[in-house]
């Protein structure tokens, strides 16, 4: 896709470099040598995905691409890249910064959707940030599962947390704003933009985000670091 | 009448600057840290951009240091103290043990570079895994014969190992590797055809007269694959190894089986570098390296009057260029020799 | 997605053919990119031309027949006219779209080629 290099801008990349506590910074040092890209599990296995193609656009600017990419949500922190760039960019942290940003424009939001679960029942219900119903169903045809295993070794099927630990749980939800959070994603509704309508794009141009609890709308991402396979139009 | 000389390192550099003043009827010490003159280039197949033999070259150029009654060469010695000022230094040099007092008008600098061994990146497994080597011991192998049982398998030359990178390494250049790189993997092609090369660059940096045409000689006549993308992993495999690395002209990982690898390794200041230059009162730069007068102009001058600067313990050098320095260096000294 | 390189050049089917329709200086390509600017079609291309080469190279069969943009070049020819090395584009591209319909592989956008639509039927195909 042609690029108009006039459209970027820097803004972005400068505003965020001091919220993020110092760890987002350095990205101008990318030497685009694709260490990371190389060794990136996720990159692997996804048609498009390229952790050095974001902190390219980063660093130039065009964060338009980056924030509305499907690309972005497909890295998993394993810090791989971190571990192994030669200029020491944190590139997991990175993402972490470009998905927020991504979020306060309005994309995204059904992914973080689908975690509202394990949020809400296993992690601040329970206590536990492995839900034991939802495994890995490959992991559960070779390995077996993991609480029948737990089960033969004489441990109860669940990992238990105390009522102490759970209630701490919930006390640091309530003060990092987690709890905030999940009450605002309360329903995702899902702009569809492939059936945009020139009065739907003035609508969406001219109107905030709402920001209200329990009705956060999105827009569609789009694979913006290359095609999948099969052509242009399936995005 | 006509001050000594003291030239310390009988490398390429040294051995120009010595031989050079020798020629203007000058007498010349030289220390040498080793047993044997040459430094780096002892470890040489061939080189670059002709291919030309580097063991015969080096031996013509040693046998005209040796064979002359002007140059007076202390094996195994190194130089303990320097004190006085351009024209009339009184240095003190440890030979084989014993201590000798030496009166120079002029001093030059040539001791070198120190080949990195790799050994913090644990990424690619040097001295970890078989069949991991440097570029270095690459060329020995060449030299004797090693390369040859690797017919018909696939041979990955790695880029900037230990150059440019911030974390492990050095963040400067070590401008000739690529070159040296393109060299091996076509000693590879001429020595074992029915090997495959595989070369992985970040860029191709061939800053010399003629590098640029052998690198895409490399590429175009001998069939060397070129694949832009820094190595992220050599893992061990059946036997094999894995490299893994992005092709970044498509933007895709990419896998490799591979049977050797050869990590171009940087080239660092040598480990006493900053103690040589505490001695002579020279200043360096904050690798190591030892730091001109004036970078532009004054290319072959240390900081301190009368104490010149040739070679490779300057920055990463070729041998062209450290030939150079070592003449040049030569001739400027003459003015403190009388 | 990660993909391997195979050392058998002689298994790279697409690389053979490409070859033996008159393509010997595939491996000259100096990566510039500057085809790729200058291609009055490669805002609308998946791949830039030099994308398309280095993965012929590769052997990336799958990913080049599926591409766009071996549809959309015009065989204008500009990016041999001001390549460094003059990379034959436009004969690569002919190749690629005959390679593609001996698989079955149908365009899949709406910006074919103009000449490459009307000589589809045509018995000599693609001229040069
Ligand atoms: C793998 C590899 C391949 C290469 N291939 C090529 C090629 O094909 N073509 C090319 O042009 N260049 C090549 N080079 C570069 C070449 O090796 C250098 O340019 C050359 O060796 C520089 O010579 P020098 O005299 O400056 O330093 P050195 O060769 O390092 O010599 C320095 C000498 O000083 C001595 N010394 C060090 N410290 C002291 C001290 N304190 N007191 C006394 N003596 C001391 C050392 O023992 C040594 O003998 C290659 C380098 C490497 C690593
Ligand atoms: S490994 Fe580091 S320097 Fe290299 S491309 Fe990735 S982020 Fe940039
Ligand atoms: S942290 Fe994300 S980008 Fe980095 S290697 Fe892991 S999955 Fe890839
Ligand atoms: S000369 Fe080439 S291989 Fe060596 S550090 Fe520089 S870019 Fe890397
Ligand atoms: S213009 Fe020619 S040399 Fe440059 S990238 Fe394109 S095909 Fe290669
Ligand atoms: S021949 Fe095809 S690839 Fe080349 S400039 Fe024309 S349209 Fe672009």
């Amino acid at each position: 896709m042609l690029e108009k290099a006039n459209d970027w801008s820097d803004t972005f990349y400068d505003k965020w470099k001091p919220i993020a506590m110092g760890f987002v910074n350095g990205a101008e040092k990318c030497l685009q040598c694709g260490k990371c890209t190389g060794q990136c599990p996720a990159a692997a296995v996804n048609p498009s995905y390229n952790p050095r193609k974001i902190i390219y656009d980063l660093v130039n600017g065009n964060i338009k691409r980056v924030l509305s990419s499907v690309e972005l949500w497909q890295c998993f922190f394993c810090s791989g890249c971190f571990a192994t760039c030669p200029v020491d960019i944190n590139f997991p942290f990175f993402v972490f910064m470009l998905r927020l940003g991504a979020m306060s424009q309005g994309f995204g939001w059904e992914d973080v959707k689908q975690l509202e679960k394990y949020a809400e029942k296993d992690y601040l219900q329970d206590g536990i940030t492995v839900s034991p119903e939802e495994r890995n169903p490959y992991v559960i045809e070779e390995r077996g599962d993991i609480a029948d295993i737990r089960q033969k070794a004489g441990m109860p099927r669940q990992r238990e947390v105390s009522d102490e630990a759970i209630a701490e749980i919930n006390m640091i939800s309530d003060l990092s704003g987690m709890t905030n959070f999940m009450k605002k994603i309360g329903g995702v509704e899902l702009y569809d933009c492939s059936k945009c309508t020139p009065k739907i794009e003035e609508k969406c141009k001219s109107k905030e985000l709402p920001k209200k609890v329990g009705n956060v709308k999105t827009h569609y991402r789009f694979y913006n670091y290359g095609v999948p396979i099969g052509g242009a139009d399936n995005a | 009448m006509s001050k000594k000389a003291l030239v310390i390192g009988g490398g390429i550099a040294g051995i120009n600057a010595a031989v050079e003043l020798a020629n203007n009827d000058k007498l010349v010490i030289l220390v040498e840290k080793n047993g044997e003159l040459g430094g780096n280039v002892n470890d040489m197949a061939a080189t670059f951009p002709e291919l030309d033999e580097a063991q015969p070259l080096l031996d013509e150029q040693k046998s005209k240091v040796e064979d002359n009654e002007n140059i007076d060469i202390k094996f195994n010695s190194e130089v303990i103290s320097v004190s006085g000022k351009a024209g009339d230094f009184k240095v003190e040099i440890n030979e084989d043990g014993n201590t000798v007092a030496e009166e120079v008008g002029a001093i030059i600098v040539a001791t070198g570079f120190n080949y990195m061994e790799p050994n913090d990146y644990s990424e690619y497994g040097y001295s970890r895994l078989d069949n991991v080597v440097t570029s270095q011991e690459y060329e020995r192998m060449v030299m004797n014969g090693d390369i040859k049982k690797y017919s018909n398998s696939n041979v990955v030359f790695v880029h900037c190992v230990g150059s440019r990178d911030r974390v492990k390494g050095y963040r400067y250049c070590s401008k000739i590797c690529c070159t040296y790189s393109a060299k091996h993997a076509l000693l590879l092609k001429q020595e074992v055809p029915s090997a495959n090369a595989f070369v992985f660059y970040i860029d191709i940096r061939a800053l010399g007269k003629g590098y640029e045409e052998f690198i895409r000689d490399a590429i175009e006549d001998y069939g060397v694959r070129y694949i832009r993308g820094r190595v992220s992993k050599v893992i061990n495999k059946e036997d094999t190894l894995l490299v893994k690395a992005e092709n970044s002209l498509i933007g895709n990982p990419v896998e490799l089986n591979a049977d050797l690898v050869v990590l171009a390794s940087a080239m660092e200041p040598q480990k006493d570098s900053k103690e040589l230059a505490e001695i002579l009162g020279i200043e360096t730069d904050d690798y190591g390296f030892y730091k001109e007068a004036q970078s532009n102009m004054e290319p072959v001058k240390s900081s301190k009057e009368g104490i010149f600067l040739a070679g490779s313990c300057t920055a990463p050098l070729e041998i062209r260029e450290s030939v150079a320095m070592g003449k040049a260096a030569a001739s400027e000294s003459l003015s403190f020799l009388g | 997605m990660l993909y391997k390189i195979g050392s058998d050049q002689k298994k790279n089917r697409i690389l053979q053919k490409i070859k033996s329709s008159g393509n010997d200086n595939l491996n000259q390509c100096l990566q510039c990119y500057k085809c790729g600017g200058m291609c009055q079609k490669s805002d609308k291309f998946d791949y830039t031309p030099r994308q398309i080469l280095e993965q012929i190279i590769d052997g990336l069969e799958e990913s080049i027949l599926n591409s766009r943009a071996i549809w959309i070049c015009e065989t204008c020819n500009e990016c041999k006219i001001d390549c460094p090395v003059a990379i034959n584009f436009k004969k690569i591209m002919a190749s690629l779209r005959e390679i593609a319909r001996e698989e079955g592989i149908e365009p899949n956008t709406e910006e074919v080629n103009r000449k490459f639509v009307k000589k589809a039927h045509c018995p000599k195909k693609e001229d040069d």
